[in-house]
């Protein structure tokens, strides 16, 4: 993504939900997406492959060496499902309630590969299920989605987005809705992707325990721009911009000690009318005159590259007391 | 299934049973009802006539043995005895209903074509120019009554055409379909067109509608996400979850037509079951208004069941329920 | 307090927990003795085969709750916690088993016998946007605990919710917003504050930071910590999320399928689990340390959730249980087992992890060998691949013009100024003017806007003047509505004239000024039109509230009735009706029905009503669900209440859409009445019976025809329009972007 920008025209104004966010995923390599809500972390892909109604999109989203923005719709078709596949958040309704499960895969199928026979396609959903870890995939293949639990939905959402191999898989948010023993198998099975196919992954969420497992890199998104990006140790251990910061003390398993929370005050700004500075300005504790009126570029930070920060403050700061939660909670944890 | 079924089938019953009921009340036994026999014999009957009637009927024992008589008279399809006209009301009923049901079955398809063909056009390119036409269009005949349509086409396509020697559309009236094919058709097809235009503006609203709630569901999404694509998109997935609402609306407006075409049946001279009964009821014809009334409902409650088997059909979730 | 029916607490039996070594300095406040909860399965499918199957939500669950403390309520989807948070408040009754709240039974007692403790325990809702009534004002719901209990007036009433709001951090002069003006994380707030309005002793929190931004979360939990260490409350916080729960509780239990599986101190189940389960959960939680996350082996559980209609024998847990031997098929473990020198730490194991122990990790979802298989086949696959494109057409690049909604679990508004800032903190910068804005007023202005909207109100409001004016224009012609003008009016061959200056539109077939007539024929149309719709409406809303809302028999009475209102043939019923009424007149004392506009009126309002009714049902069942009909419950307030208050703001935008779609339709029905010679009687002006009279002399007088047929169009098309413009501002899907 090369400083994407994607806005929506209502009739309350212009909501600018992506501003300019640039970052490129390496095959094989997992990149974590981190936001809250409002921050445009789901936005910026689907807008760019065109999954956004209504979005207009601006600047340069390069797939394989080809802008997909400059792509007409049956080119950006063609590649999605067979080069890059998507899982969604919520996998009842993201799978449609009146076609067999072993039909839509099947469809994901052969959409892309007319040669196949039914047949054929049939026995590859059935390996596919049962590699996702779907219990009896030849009973299971008939079955309405709404005959499968929440965890075998979703499962069954990424075995149709990698039946046909694609080289980048984007995951948005697609344990939120699931409970924690069903998101830890769902992990699991990424992992598994990851490692034994070497997919590249587009990881988006909320959840940084989610990130911590499973990324290689990360981007940090706040209303639409980004804040800090590198590496997933660079983020956790020494990240430098307040947002990062406020994260990562907020979360409860970083507590210093039993009764206080540190959450961030305040509000995300509204996406319609943003303020000219620092998206981040009316929240931070670090706030200066500067980052009221201008908004600071990400610059590198630190001693080696892939580290940046979109922040005033002088790059060589080090969170020092954030280290100490950090390593409070390590201690905490049975693992 | 079967139970789900056998439930719906119950209710049916039931309701035709009610409607029995109330038939038999306003007719027979409420305000208004009069002399009974004397009504059910016509105005110049004779009196042994209606002496005669009001044995049959039984018209002097108390009301409850009156309504058992009737209820079972009608369980053998025996809808009554025309004294009017000396027919059987199952003979004029059974003549009628061909010409009803020869309208609804011409009708239909096209209403359902053009509404749900234009509503998805209009979903899938919302605020085109097409949209507009279509949507505006549709407004317009959906405010325009049946009849007012139906004499206006009258009068614009045949009359205006006939005088000015483009005789393609026959005078109103109605040939059966064994007598000539041909001519059936000719003869039906402004009816045709007055049904069809109004209803089908209802069903270009519904379907856009629908279609547009749909198409901003998440399983519309995945689809376009696995590279299916669009047309594909729109039919298989789309169309298909947005059929919902579409069917159970022609069930039940199909259903109701059977009663309900009075108004295109008079303006055109269709002698179908609506003309029967308005004549009938123009003549204080009893019997046969019970009969056309009973008929109706049968067919909206059938018309319902079907809409929900319908449903089981095109939506697995009911069936699994 | 309570009654004076003191119980003697029963020996417990079964299996309920032993915890008598339990230091206790009072009663505790609340204890649940052996409670279970069924729900039947309305499933008719499975009807009869084993007979009445129910979903076990909760199943023999023993819990006391002390003052003060914070117990926590963990478990996954479908564990039964919300079920069992609901019981402990009487909000669903108990199939069996106790519930007794500071020494009072309060099983059986009806609702209205469990309003005095209503005041005393309290329930937070998970969902912000679904827990507050989006039509009431955010003083008035906060209000609602005092004035459902009577206490305090008015006045008092608005500084005691100010200082409630001050209270949990909201601005008091918001006192008069919406629900929709707030942030997900403001109107949390909302729904503390309400809890707190009475002071209960007790408050039960479903979830209540789960459908909140990380950063947000932490601020309310941080406002329960401080709200209870001022108040003294004593906390139920159900939840699935571990980290929060192991930051605020004093005690955790654990549920699994309807069962509490551990239960003790957080700081002992959270670090030495004794239950598998816990421990599967605690490892499932990510952390949020990559080194950490790197070094772990989380224990991932096979398979899922089994169902709660039928769950599995002995141990619930043994089908994806680790450590499963054969007696945990059989038998089913009891919540007793003496641990150690902290004897109030309980699992329900028969072989619960030792004191460090760690659960091993079960196995991946595949073999190695399935996954070489699948690697290879992908492979292969993704070298078959050629671009043979298919040939999908053409479609421009913005498809659908909808607006895609913020991704994340709760939209924040575009208004974000609302937070006092808390001392020491930044403030806020400040943002844009936000006025007041009622959903109606919203609606309101949407309306005003659409252009459409306003042309067709304006053709209407005309239409409404004709009609009035309709003895002006008849006295300024000089042409009354029934007098005919034979000599004047007609042509020498008898036939209706022109329009001339005499008569402005011409004459009918009888030589009566057209304009005239269909002036008084207007007054017909939209009188009929609005009282029947009136009529119409007002049954069918009522009905329809009425059988949404209690459902069972008054549901399935009045359900069935609207069947058969609608399988009767309106046209023909209404014809009937009508006709043997112009025979006999019916006579209601001094009132009698006779053909014309009352008959028409009344069929009309008799056949339509069912259709209202069946819509405002459907709404009224979906409402009644949602949780701000909950918290009314758990306030005490009364059906009545809920109906008049919270369900029928939320029905009425419906209400009034259909009103105005159904008046052209009234409209028209009597028009098709008229036409068909029984509605409204000759000489009387009406316009379907003009256009039936005209249709002999359509060569000759067009006008004859013409006009009443476009007088009746045209206001059939303005109330379309209008009610479109009405449903569209009410209800936005945002496609019509106009301006």
């Amino acid at each position: 993504m090369d400083n994407l920008w994607v806005r929506f025209h209502t009739p309350d104004g212009v909501v600018q939900a992506v501003r300019g966010v640039s970052f490129a995923v390496e095959p094989g390599e997992t990149l974590g997406i981190v936001g809250e809500s409002g921050s445009g972390k789901t936005l910026a892909t689907q807008a760019a492959f065109g999954l956004a109604a209504g979005a207009r999109v601006e600047g340069r989203a390069v797939f394989d060496r080809r802008d997909l923005l400059e792509m007409t719709v049956r080119d950006r078709r063609e590649i999605l499902g067979s080069q890059v596949g998507m899982v969604f958040q919520n996998p009842l309704s993201s799978l449609h309630p009146m076609y067999r499960v072993g039909w839509q895969l099947s469809e994901a199928i052969r959409i892309h590969d007319r040669s196949m026979s039914r047949r054929a396609a049939h026995a590859r959903v059935v390996e596919l299920l049962s590699l996702v870890g779907i219990p009896q995939p030849e009973r299971r293949i008939d079955d309405f989605p709404h005959q499968f639990s929440g965890g075998m939905r979703q499962r069954a959402m990424i075995a149709m987005a990698i039946a046909l191999g694609p080289a980048l898989l984007i995951a948005d948010e697609p344990t939120t809705a699931v409970d924690v023993t069903i998101q830890a198998q769902i992990l699991q099975v990424l992992k598994q992707l990851k490692e034994e196919l070497g997919i590249a992954i587009v990881m988006i969420t909320h959840d940084l325990g989610v990130i911590a497992q499973l990324a290689d890199r990360v981007v940090v998104l706040y209303a639409g721009k980004v804040m800090e990006q590198g590496s997933v140790r660079d983020l956790f251990y020494e990240h430098h911009h307040p947002y990062t910061e406020g994260l990562l003390r907020s979360l409860p398993a970083a507590e210093t000690e039993r009764g206080q929370l540190v959450p961030i005050e305040g509000q995300p700004p509204s996406p319609i009318d943003p303020p000219p500075g620092c998206p981040f300005a009316p929240r931070c504790r670090y706030r200066m005159d500067r980052c009221v009126v201008e908004q600071p570029r990400l610059e590198p930070v630190g001693g080696h590259r892939g580290h940046d920060s979109a922040c005033f403050l002088p790059k060589d700061r080090r969170p020092s007391d954030d280290r100490i939660a950090v390593e409070a909670a390590k201690g905490d944890d049975s693992g | 299934m079967i139970r789900f079924l056998a439930r719906r089938i119950a209710l049916g019953v039931l309701v035709m049973w009610c409607v029995t009921l109330v038939v038999f009340l306003i007719f027979y036994v409420g305000p208004g009802a009069g002399d009974v026999a004397r009504a059910l014999a016509g105005r110049e009957a004779p009196p042994s006539t209606v002496a005669l009637i009001a044995r049959n009927l039984l018209l002097d024992r108390p009301w409850y043995v009156q309504y058992g008589h009737f209820l079972s008279q009608l369980l053998h399809g025996n809808l009554g005895y025309d004294y009017y006209n000396s027919e059987s009301v199952n003979t004029i009923i059974a003549q009628a209903f061909p010409v009803t049901f020869s309208l609804i079955i011409g009708a239909a398809p096209l209403w359902l074509a053009f509404g749900i063909l234009s509503g998805v056009y209009s979903a899938v390119r919302p605020r085109s120019l097409g949209d507009r036409t279509f949507t505006g269009v549709a407004l317009l005949f959906y405010s325009t009554p049946t009849f007012v349509l139906g004499v206006l086409l009258i009068l614009v396509l045949y009359y205006e055409l006939t005088v000015h020697g483009v005789s393609i559309f026959p005078a109103p009236g109605y040939v059966p379909f064994t007598q000539s094919p041909l001519q059936w058709a000719r003869a039906l097809i402004l009816p045709w067109l007055a049904l069809a235009l109004v209803l089908a503006a209802a069903y270009t609203r519904l379907t856009r509608s629908s279609m547009l709630d749909v198409l901003g569901e998440d399983y519309v999404r995945t689809a376009r996400a696995k590279g299916v694509p669009e047309r594909r998109v729109i039919f298989r997935h789309a169309l298909r979850a947005a059929l919902n609402p579409i069917v159970t609306q022609a069930g039940i407006d199909i259903g109701v037509l059977f009663g309900g075409a009075v108004i295109t049946e008079q303006v055109f001279d269709l002698p179908g079951l609506g003309w029967v009964a308005v004549h009938a009821i123009q003549e204080q014809d009893l019997p046969v208004i019970i009969g056309v009334v009973v008929v109706a409902s049968a067919g909206v409650v059938a018309a319902n069941l079907i809409v929900d088997i319908l449903y089981a059909v095109l939506d697995p979730r009911v069936r699994l329920h | 307090m309570g009654d004076s029916t003191d119980q003697v607490l029963s020996p417990r039996e079964g299996t309920a927990a032993v915890i008598d070594h339990q230091e206790r300095v009072d009663e505790p406040l609340l204890r649940l003795h052996d409670v279970v909860k069924h729900f039947p399965v309305r499933s008719g499918a499975r009807l009869g085969r084993h007979g009445r199957e129910v979903v076990r939500a909760v199943d023999h669950v023993s819990l006391d709750l002390q003052r003060g403390e914070t117990l926590g309520l963990v478990g996954e989807t479908g564990c039964g916690k919300s079920t069992l948070g609901r019981v402990a408040l009487r909000l669903l009754d108990l199939t069996s088993g106790s519930v007794n709240f500071d020494g009072t039974d309060l099983s059986r007692l009806s609702d209205r016998r469990l309003l005095p403790y209503r005041r005393q325990m309290q329930m937070i809702f998970q969902d912000p946007y679904g827990s507050l009534n989006g039509r009431r004002r955010v003083g008035s719901i906060i209000g609602d605990p005092f004035a459902i209990h009577g206490v305090e007036s008015r006045s008092a009433r608005r500084q005691s919710v100010q200082e409630l709001m001050e209270l949990v951090g909201l601005n008091p002069e918001h006192y008069n917003r919406f629900p929709a003006e707030f942030s997900g994380g403001q109107r949390q707030r909302i729904g503390v504050a309400r809890a707190l309005a009475l002071h209960p002793k007790l408050i039960v929190c479903d979830e209540p930071v789960s459908a909140l931004d990380v950063s947000i979360q932490a601020q309310i939990v941080n406002l329960l910590a401080g709200l209870q260490r001022e108040f003294g409350l004593t906390y139920l916080f159900i939840s699935h999320d571990l980290s929060v729960v192991r930051h605020l509780c004093d005690r955790i239990a654990v549920m699994y399928l309807g069962q509490i599986v551990e239960i003790g101190p957080v700081s002992e189940v959270a670090v030495n689990p004794r239950h598998p389960y816990t421990a599967a959960l605690l490892s499932a939680v990510p952390v949020p340390d990559p080194d950490a996350a790197a070094r772990a082996t989380p224990v991932v559980l096979t398979g899922d959730l089994p169902s709660p209609i039928d769950p599995p024998t002995g141990c619930r847990f043994h089908p994806r249980c680790p450590r499963a031997q054969d007696l945990c098929r059989v038998e089913a473990p009891a919540l007793q087992i003496r641990l150690g020198p902290d004897a109030a730490h309980l699992a329900a194991c028969h072989f619960p992890l030792a004191n460090g122990e760690r659960l091993d990790g079960a196995q991946g979802p595949s073999s190695d060998r399935a996954t070489a298989l699948l690697v290879e086949s992908l492979r292969q696959s993704a070298q078959a691949l050629v671009g043979d494109l298919d040939a999908a057409p053409q479609l421009p690049a913005d498809l659908a013009s909808e607006v895609l909604s913020p991704d994340g679990q709760g939209a924040e508004p575009p208004d974000a100024e609302s937070v006092v800032p808390l001392p020491g903190e930044p403030e806020p910068a400040p943002a844009r003017k936000v006025q007041m804005r009622s959903p109606w007023s919203l609606a309101f202005q949407r309306l005003r806007h659409d252009r459409a909207s306003i042309v067709s109100a304006g053709v209407i409001l005309s239409i409404v003047l004709f009609a009035i004016l309709a003895p002006v224009i008849a006295s300024l012609t000089g042409h009354g509505v029934l007098e005919q003008f034979p000599t004047i009016g007609l042509t020498p061959d008898g036939l209706p004239k022109g329009p001339s200056a005499t008569f402005l539109l011409g004459t009918d077939d009888l030589g009566r000024d057209l304009l005239v007539r269909l002036a008084y024929g207007a007054q017909i149309s939209l009188m009929v039109g609005v009282l029947a719709t009136a009529l119409t409406v007002f049954v069918g809303a009522i009905v329809g509230l009425i059988s949404g809302y209690f459902s069972g028999l008054v549901d399935t009475v009045f359900a069935r009735v609207m069947d058969v209102m609608l399988a009767i043939p309106f046209l023909l019923f209404a014809i009937s009706l009508a006709s043997v009424v112009s025979v006999t007149p019916l006579h209601f004392g001094p009132v009698t029905i006779g053909p014309g506009i009352s008959i028409v009126v009344i069929v009309i309002g008799i056949f339509s009503w069912a259709t209202v009714a069946r819509i405002v049902r459907g709404q009224v069942i979906a409402i009644r669900n949602r949780e701000f009909v909950e918290a009314a419950r758990a306030l005490g307030a009364r059906s009545w209440r809920i109906i008049l208050f919270d369900v029928l703001p939320n029905v009425m935008p419906t209400i009034i859409v259909y009103t105005t779609l159904l008046i052209p339709v009234s409209i028209v029905s009597e028009a098709a009445l008229s036409y068909l010679g029984v509605g409204v009687q000759p000489p009387t002006a009406d316009w379907g019976q003009m256009i039936a009279e005209a249709q002999g002399y359509y060569q000759q007088a067009w006008w004859f025809l013409t006009f009443p047929s476009a007088a009746l169009i045209l206001t059939t098309l303005a109330f379309n329009i209008l009610g479109d413009g009405i449903r569209d501002a009410i209800d936005p899907r945002g496609t019509d972007f106009r301006g």
